[in-house]
């Protein structure tokens, strides 16, 4: 489930996620834009490098 | 179950990591741990030492472990937060960018530090004694990932090729030059070093 919301003028996003088993939902809040520059090229760079890679949505 | 992580040998690119999340997604600092992955060499004092700067430096709280490892050569910095859902959507949004990116041509500087920074953490240079060839391999295991990075390097004009877990990446002039300009590998000093020996021995000539 994902709902928007604006905080000091920006758009945010507030995410909730559960399993199929249930059990407590967390949510998590995250800017709902980000720039596609160089910068995000290379904090995805360095997270295809150098992150975890679990499971799938 | 999950978590989302970063693990690496360099302050400043932890240092980047935190702060490209910080600023493009609004993710806080304080919601940063952190750990140390050792070698077995390591003595207690020097494992506090070097963790105590690492908070100092990114102002992550000293809220750490320490695992050994027989795989380290020294130590690596491992940051995280405590979330699987973070890790899934940041591995959901890796996915759809490295695959549609390319159809885009105005998010060239995107595709150039995705390729910069994938690079320096898993990529690798070899060359030989007298400097007349250069390798410049990228590791990388799974399928979909090889392709869209092969994809992303060919708007470059640069050729690769797919070999098991691995990218073979072209070391011709232009894709030298390329890189050159790019900045390949500042950051991993051998890799860096190795680079430059190469294309100023092939590429640069003294009168």
């Amino acid at each position: 489930m994902m709902e928007s919301f604006f905080k000091d003028n920006e758009e945010w996003i507030r995410v909730w996620f559960s399993s199929k088993f249930g059990g407590n939902t967390k949510s998590i809040e995250l800017k709902r834009y980000i720039l596609i520059d160089r910068n995000s090229g290379e904090f995805f760079g360095l997270f295809q490098a150098e992150s975890s890679k679990y499971g799938k949505i | 179950m999950g978590k989302f992580d970063f693990t690496n040998i360099f302050i400043d690119e932890n240092n980047l990591f935190v702060n490209i999340v910080e600023k493009y997604f609004g993710i806080a600092r304080s919601d940063w741990k952190f750990g140390l992955i050792c070698n077995k060499k390591l003595y207690p004092h020097d494992i506090n030492r070097i963790a105590e700067e690492f908070s100092s430096k990114l102002r992550i709280k000293l809220k750490f472990y320490h695992t050994t490892s027989t795989t380290v050569t020294n130590f690596a910095y491992n940051i995280y937060i405590n979330s699987t859902l973070l890790n899934l959507i940041f591995n959901k949004v890796l996915k759809i960018l490295r695959k549609e990116i390319i159809n885009y041509g105005i998010f060239e500087d995107f595709c150039k530090g995705f390729i910069m920074k994938d690079l320096l953490g898993d990529g690798n240079i070899n060359i030989n004694k007298d400097l007349t060839s250069m390798d410049i391999v990228l590791s990388e295991e799974e399928q979909q990932s090889q392709k869209d990075i092969k994809n992303i390097l060919a708007k470059f004009n640069i050729n690769s090729n797919i070999y098991l877990n691995k990218l073979d990446i072209s070391t011709k002039f232009d894709s030298c030059m390329w890189f050159l300009e790019n900045d390949l590998f500042i950051g991993h000093v051998n890799n860096r070093n190795k680079f430059l020996k190469y294309i100023s021995h092939n590429f640069f000539y003294k009168y």
